[in-house]
């Protein structure tokens, strides 16, 4: 009885990471799978999601805490959403490029964007525990596992749920994967390029400020935050191909899997391991598991 | 990406930079003395690393490896060893940071545009992910130092005579002569004909591949170099030395100075450090304004600093 309650528990604690990379990866890639940009400014949106989220939890924190963590991260996600449209107008400039300039563009946005939120927010870590506390845990055998993480997995699930639908089922987000598959052909029939690249962003920060968001409870939000889990969802990302929300998902799952069973065998080689992995997949194949050859 | 050739840098200008460099500790604080070696490390790496992207068309984003690896091999060699000789711990770090580079080059230099980028970066952060963890060895995120006690052929060098500064300037000297030796050879000539027309290169019996592994690992030797003058200037080696931030720094200093130009990267290391500096201690921000620089270098001017100070030679001798 133990042992299956310590698996469940470690399969928890992995969906539970696989969600966070898949959170911040998703809007990574919906981008790169329209616009062909590696926005690596994608980790900054995450870290401005978390700040806004603890501004706005701290803002209203008389109310019902399990309401807030629904509200907050949508409200917080809308806010990034908006900088998205804002930053997309921006990157205006860049779009007839070379891609490692799109690149080194967005570098110089990371840059930026850490010194502006180290200006508002300071850098000492921000967090707002008592959302995760209000949702308390439940008992896997001896063992309790933290009801908030299980909140975190089926917002995952949702946003999962929500890409598939929009991106297959709805007018709008077959134009979006018609601009992505043939970007020339799409603009001759008449389609508004510009409105998609606008949409595309807007979704993509949406995805990243809500990412951020719904993890402030249990990641605190400071400065480096963004650069270093930028570098986990391109991980994610790479081994799952580029472009491909689905890729995005399996590359999620796996990668998780991956670091749960290295931290139970030998700890050290955590990160070390995660890059072994991302290096092999390109080796075997060099557009990821989901990814189409350009 | 191209940017018109420019002509050689005129003598005169380098002369004077390079008094003006050896004059330093007469005029200025050993502080300064101090961000004078950290730009000439950037600078020596940043010029092998430009060897790949400016001359070679390789944009790689896992420098730091080579860079921080050769820190670290001279940190380690220091701190765990007892070796304080830098005629020792000097070629040591370059043949580290070597072997490295013949490893992760025999796999990357297959690839090229982003591909090549992902993977350079993904071994630099396996580097960086067992340097951290492995405690014992390297320190994990405290580092390694104190990086002192240090003699060359026996004469102890030290920042407070400044033998330690003139010993920074020989090798960035050293990797700067070398370098341009090699961009000047056939060799460099190939590299160039690779970057501009990979496929007529190989039609004109280039063999490509071979000669991009080569260059990758002059780079990494030149890099290791580098990073034994990062080891001396900071004292103290951390981690982030190994991080892809480090990485991205680089190409930033090469776009920064003009990577068309040979002496780009070196005008962007000092320009990036005393900039870095400066704003930090007028504002106690860096990110922010550099940031934007950076930005207005890509729109604005690709050619680099290199490039604005050649139009206005242009325009003075007219």
């Amino acid at each position: 009885m133990i042992d299956l309650s310590f698996a469940t528990y470690y399969i928890l604690g992995s969906l539970f990471f696989a969600s966070l990379v898949f959170l911040i990866s998703a809007g990574l890639n919906v981008i790169f799978g329209v616009l062909r940009i590696i926005n690596l400014a994608h980790g900054s949106l995450y870290l401005l999601g978390s700040y806004v989220a603890y501004s706005l939890f701290i803002a209203f924190s008389s109310l019902d805490r399990i309401l807030l963590s629904v509200t907050v991260p949508l409200l917080a996600g809308l806010i990034v959403g908006l900088v998205g449209i804002g930053l997309e107008y921006f990157m205006r400039t860049v779009y007839r490029l070379p891609i490692d300039y799109q690149l080194l563009f967005t570098f110089g946005l990371i840059l930026i964007f850490a010194d502006v939120m180290r200006m508002i927010w300071g850098v000492n870590p921000l967090t707002f525990g008592a959302v995760y506390f209000a949702y308390g845990t439940a008992p896997i055998g001896n063992l309790f596992f933290p009801l908030y993480n299980i909140f975190i997995i089926a917002v995952t699930l949702f946003v999962g749920l929500f890409l598939w639908y929009f991106l297959q089922r709805t007018r709008l987000g077959s134009v979006v994967r018609a601009v992505a598959s043939e970007r020339e052909m799409s603009s001759a029939l008449g389609i508004d390029i510009k409105r998609v690249f606008i949409v595309t962003f807007l979704i993509g920060a949406f995805l990243g400020g809500l990412g951020g968001a719904v993890t402030v409870p249990v990641l605190p939000a400071s400065p480096g935050a963004d650069i270093n889990i930028l570098i986990i969802a391109f991980v994610a990302v790479v081994v799952g191909g580029l472009g491909s929300v689905k890729g995005a998902f399996v590359g999620a799952l796996l990668l998780s899997a991956l670091r749960t069973i290295i931290l139970i065998v030998f700890p050290e080689l955590e990160l070390f391991s995660l890059y072994l992995f991302m290096v092999a997949v390109l080796l075997v194949r060099p557009y990821g598991l989901f990814g189409a050859k350009e | 990406m191209n940017v018109p050739s420019l002509p050689r840098f005129p003598l005169v200008l380098g002369a004077v930079a390079l008094i003006l460099l050896l004059a330093a500790p007469f005029y200025t604080t050993s502080f300064n003395l101090t961000l004078a070696m950290k730009a000439m490390a950037f600078a020596g790496t940043s010029l092998a690393f430009n060897l790949l992207f400016g001359y070679t068309g390789l944009l790689s984003l896992g420098h730091a490896m080579f860079f921080g690896g050769g820190a670290y091999v001279t940190a380690y060699m220091v701190k765990r060893m007892g070796v304080q000789s830098l005629e020792i711990l000097l070629p040591m770090s370059g043949i580290g940071a070597m072997i490295l580079a013949a490893l992760v080059g025999a796999v990357a230099v297959r690839y090229t545009k982003i591909h090549f980028l992902i993977i350079t970066l993904g071994f630099s952060q396996m580097l960086y992910g067992l340097v951290l963890k492995f405690y014992t060895f390297t320190g994990g995120t405290d580092g390694l130092g104190p990086v002192s006690g240090l003699r060359f052929f026996g004469l102890p060098i030290s920042l407070r005579d400044y033998s330690l500064y003139y010993f920074a300037i020989g090798v960035f000297l050293l990797i700067t002569f070398l370098l341009w030796v090699i961009v000047r050879s056939h060799f460099g000539k190939a590299l160039q004909a690779i970057k501009e027309n990979t496929t007529r290169a190989t039609y004109v019996g280039i063999p490509q591949i071979r000669y991009k592994y080569y260059a990758f690992v002059i780079s990494g030797f030149f890099s290791g170099l580098a990073g034994t003058i990062w080891a001396i200037a900071t004292v103290h080696v951390a981690p982030d030395s190994l991080y892809w931030i480090l990485s991205a720094d680089i190409i930033f200093i090469t776009l920064l100075g003009g990577y068309a130009w040979f002496i780009g990267p070196i005008l962007g290391s000092f320009i990036f450090v005393y900039l870095q500096n400066t704003f930090m201690s007028l504002t106690g921000y860096w990110m922010l304004p550099l940031g934007a620089i950076f930005i207005a270098i890509l729109i604005f001017a690709r050619g680099g600093v290199a490039m604005l100070v050649y139009k206005y030679i242009l325009r003075a001798r007219r």
